[in-house]
């Protein structure tokens, strides 16, 4: 392709990626939430998977079959073992401020410099490695795409990787040293990394597509043409189980998904908040299961259509572009420059934190830095020392890729690295757990597990490379058979790395536990591991135990935190402390509790090392024994505590003060409803009363009136009379009812002979409407334990509403009873006008006939059917209109079963 | 045992268990050459028990998520 397009497109990507940083920095000082920071947190987790992965799985699929996985299954396996250490790890990290792997290690182990400046190295020496070649895959892809011709020379291919180094530092520069401030976020960087590993998934995803469903007919037909050319390899594991790799590269690649600096950066550093780790649980396993889904039958595609035509690692470049996809082969192109970008981006700004903190700054640096006046200058410095490394770094890298890195494979370099990072291991994990590890113990574990790291996988890596003498692989360093660098002390039948791994581990883990047992730990490693071993307790308290009795001038404290991070800043950040705390910043002597707080800001900036060196000297140092420390600890827990009961006690008294407020609501609407119901009963007392008193003032008007008429008139002052007593009567019942002084009087009761009986005593009502009234289940017999009276007075008002509401000559009642499922349900029907649905709950209301004045009113008080709903609820029972009647209205009641 | 206990107890034993589904001898029994609808054996239960092990994980933390609210 062209190489002018090619560069437009790769300048184009990057500028993409600057706008992506950017524009999340902005939002991120808006405060605005458009993006999910957990997912965000989970995607950057990905970039685990660099060139190696992109390139290197498939070269090393087709020389090893399926044992590439591994490298993948060890992150997934991990990410359940690990959420517990990585919580620790983040709360640890944010409390103390602590930016690198290196700062933890030495934080642990009592603000060792010795420390510091040995991880520092150890990552650099294992590292660095790792940056060259992903420096070399762009620039290998970036040959292969633009189809430079064979035979070019090595030198040329080192300026490219160049170039490539100057424009990524540009970039780190740029969004990665922003601030002196090294435990900063750097959120902008963070999108871009899961930017990038969203692009690198794509491409190889439609890479793998297309190999399976446009080049071949699908994954089987790859299987079966590979099975017929007799490359077997790809479906089963040989060497790897047999020899113990398989089982060392899951332990390795797991321990390094947190020891890689730049896993370390994004995991622990970059985290906002500890709960995204529930996200990255599962979504970081599925990115790597996705990315690795179409990595066999690339390898298999590969080895069919090119075989040796070009080198096994340039397969996903290659396929597409010999295919005839010329466009799938640009985004491959950008998909292999994202993960070899990532990977570059985020391990050059870990390890320039560590060489700046930990290699240049105290160097003579510090110090100057210190006894300096002109804070900006110092500020530049600090910024400077960072950027410096992060040049110095790249540099190394394209040096080593120029000189040296020239035939190990990506993925074979990719695992010495990661067996160097799992050395830190055990000085991590073990320092989180276990309180009696000691500074001398992790030095020498650190330090021997490396140099046996060196002597099992590097040195046979060098012989093989053609560095060294081959003799030493056969005969042993100065001829010592058991000193052989693949068979140490005569342990023989495992692969190189299985073998490395294990010495290394023995080493590593024997030492730290031996040598700590040896020696006594120094007061200040005793508060840190306190603080790291019980973090939770330490969480919210002032202070620590890492907290000194130390007498230092407000004024030294303040100046030297100036110098660090401007004035300005320094003054904010002090002034909000003391105010959270309530601390007195006027006085001439620091309060101990702002020297340890000025210690961690410090340790942000410059490391914990370096930050302790510069406190001390300003401060005087008293001693406190241990004891009196946990005395301080245990003092501010107790304010804790207290803090934490009056919390629940105002909790307590809120949830009081809401139930007050509901009960309260609750009675005004008692109340309400009082009104309303007095209202009611008052209005239809009054209708007959002023009937009666109507009638009553004809008669007494007209004492000569005929005695017919007259006898009229008594008859209907007679029935308002019965109105009214009946009114009063049904009033009455239900208020006993509402109020619980209703007693039932339960007696097995056949239900059927009580439904024909009120049948018969309404039979002469129903002849006089000309309507038809019958029980459909003559022979029901089912004894129903209930209050008989009760029960009838249900009957007789459901049935003598039926009747008021059907239609004269046509009218027909049925009443019916029913076994469904567990309940005795009684249905009386009619094929009256029926009742609206929106009707069928209200009406149980009490008094409803009377509120709703546009149904025409029929001879009733208006509570028989609130009287029957309470009645069967005393039972226990339900109530209800039928809504599936075709025609009329069908009343239901139930029993409960027996 | 405490429920922060309980939690991480259990992400420890999903651990082991995804360890010994990755590891012999369980992979001995894959590991020949047989096809499955003509996709080597061996792949089918790397992803297949890959892709299990990430719905455990995937459960495990929705009912975390779950308890939170």
């Amino acid at each position: 392709m062209n190489k002018l397009l090619i560069i437009i497109c790769s300048v184009a990507y990057l500028s993409l990626l600057f706008l992506i940083a950017y524009l999340v920095e902005q939002q991120r000082k808006s405060k605005s939430k458009f993006l999910d920071k957990s997912w965000i947190y989970a995607l950057s987790l990905a970039v685990y998977c660099t060139a190696w992965t992109f390139y290197g799985s498939v070269g090393r699929a087709v020389t090893n079959g399926p044992e590439f996985l591994t490298i993948y299954l060890g992150p997934s396996v991990m990410c359940a073992l690990f959420i517990p250490v990585l919580r620790k790890l983040i709360i640890i990290c944010k409390t103390q401020r602590i930016n690198t792997i290196a700062d933890l290690i030495s934080n642990r182990y009592g603000k060792n410099y010795t420390l510091g400046i040995l991880v520092t190295l150890f990552c650099i020496v294992g590292v660095l490695p790792y940056i060259a070649i992903q420096l070399k895959a762009i620039a290998t892809s970036l040959h292969i795409i633009t189809g430079v011709p064979k035979g070019i020379s090595p030198a040329s291919w080192s300026n490219d990787t160049l170039v490539i180094a100057g424009i990524l530092s540009v970039f780190i520069i740029i969004f990665g040293t922003r601030s002196a401030d090294a435990s900063e976020r750097h959120e902008g960087l963070v999108a871009t990394i899961a930017f990038e590993s969203i692009i690198k998934l794509i491409a190889f995803l439609a890479l793998g597509f297309t190999t399976c469903y446009v080049l071949f007919n699908g994954f089987a037909a790859i299987s079966s043409e590979a099975q017929l050319k007799g490359f077997t390899r790809f479906f089963t594991l040989h060497d790897g189980l047999e020899n113990n790799d398989w089982l060392a590269m899951i332990f390795v690649s797991g321990l390094a998904t947190i020891f890689l600096p730049r896993q370390f950066q994004v995991a622990v550093v970059e985290n906002t908040d500890v709960r995204h780790l529930h996200k990255a649980t599962w979504l970081f396993p599925l990115y790597l299961l996705l990315i690795n889904i179409f990595v066999l039958p690339v390898a298999m595609g590969g080895q069919l259509l090119l075989g040796n035509q070009v080198s096994v690692d340039a397969y996903v470049l290659a396929l597409p572009l010999r295919t005839g996809h010329p466009l799938l082969g640009l985004l491959v192109y950008i998909g292999g420059f994202s993960a070899a970008s990532g990977m570059i981006i985020v391990e050059t700004i870990a390890l320039s934190t560590m060489v700046s903190n930990n290699l240049i700054l105290p160097l003579g640096i510090l110090k100057n830095l210190a006894a300096g006046g002109d804070e900006k200058a110092t500020i530049r410095s600090i910024i400077f020392s960072r950027r410096a490394s992060i040049v110095i770094i790249l540099l190394l890298a394209c040096l080593y890729d120029k000189w040296i890195a020239t035939s190990s494979s990506l993925v074979s370099i990719g695992l010495i690295s990661m067996a160097a990072v799992a050395q830190f291991a055990p000085a991590v994990i073990g320092g989180l757990y276990l309180k009696w590890l000691t500074r001398k113990g992790a030095i020498t574990a650190i330090t021997l597990g490396f140099f046996v790291w060196f002597i099992t996988i590097v040195v046979p890596s060098i012989i093989t490379a053609g560095y060294m003498d081959h003799s030493i692989l056969d005969q042993g360093f100065f001829g010592i058979s058991w000193l052989r660098p693949t068979g140490l002390f005569g342990v023989q039948r495992m692969g190189v790395l299985a073998h490395g791994v294990f010495w290394s581990m023995i080493a590593n883990i024997g030492s730290l536990f031996v040598i700590s047992l040896l020696t006594h730990p120094s007061r200040q490693e005793e508060y840190q591991s306190e603080l790291f071993v019980h973090i939770d307790q330490y969480i919210g308290v002032t202070g620590g135990p890492g907290m000194w009795k130390l007498s230092a001038r407000m004024e030294s404290v303040s100046g030297l935190l100036a110098n660090f991070i401007g004035r300005e800043r320094a003054a904010n950040l002090l002034g909000a402390y003391a105010q959270r705390h309530k601390i007195l910043l006027d006085k001439e002597e620091a309060d101990p509790r702002i020297i340890d707080f000025s210690e961690k800001i410090l340790t942000g900036v410059i490391g914990s090392a370096s930050a302790r060196v510069l406190i001390s000297n300003i401060a005087q140092e008293e001693e406190i024994s241990i004891s009196e420390v946990m005395n301080i600890v245990k003092e501010s827990q107790q304010v804790l505590e207290l803090n934490k009961e009056l919390k629940k006690k105002s909790a307590e008294l809120s949830r009081a003060k809401q139930q007050l407020t509901d009960v309260n609501e609750r009675l005004m609407k008692s109340d309400v409803l009082k009104d309303e119901f007095l209202y009611t009963v008052t209005h239809e007392l009054r209708t007959p009363l002023t009937s009666i008193r109507a009638l009553s003032e004809i008669l007494y008007d007209n004492p000569d009136m005929e005695e017919e008429q007259r006898q009229f008139y008594l008859e209907a002052i007679v029935k308002e009379i019965e109105r009214l007593s009946h009114l009063i009567t049904q009033v009455l019942n239900l208020e006993r009812y509402e109020s619980g002084r209703q007693k039932l009087n339960y007696a097995a009761v056949e239900l059927g002979g009580l439904i024909a009986e009120v049948i018969a005593s309404l039979q002469p009502l129903a002849q006089e409407k000309r309507i038809s009234l019958a029980f459909t289940d003559p022979n029901f017999m089912t004894l129903q334990q209930c209050d008989r009276d009760l029960i009838r007075q249900v009957i007789y008002n459901l049935v003598s509403n039926a009747i008021k509401f059907v239609p004269e000559d046509t009218g027909c009642i049925t009443v019916t009873c029913r076994m469904v499922e567990d309940e005795l349900q009684v249905w009386v029907e009619d094929n009256g006008k029926g009742i609206p649905a929106e009707l069928r709950e209200l009406v149980f209301d009490k008094f409803f006939q009377a509120k709703n004045q546009t149904i025409q009113k029929p001879v009733g008080s208006g509570l028989g059917l609130a009287i029957c709903k309470r009645i069967v609820e005393m039972h226990g029972g339900r109530i209800f209109v039928d809504g599936l009647s075709p025609q009329g209205a069908k009343f239901v009641f139930t029993f409960p079963s027996n | 045992m405490k429920l922060e206990e309980r939690k991480k107890a259990i992400y420890v034993l999903l651990a082991f268990f995804m360890l010994l589904i990755f590891n012999a001898p369980i992979l001995y029994s894959v590991n020949r050459p047989d096809f499955l609808g003509g996709i080597p054996v061996l792949f089918v239960y790397l992803f297949c028990a890959w892709l299990s092990c990430i719905l455990l994980l995937l459960f495990h933390s929705l009912i975390r998520t779950k308890r939170k609210h």
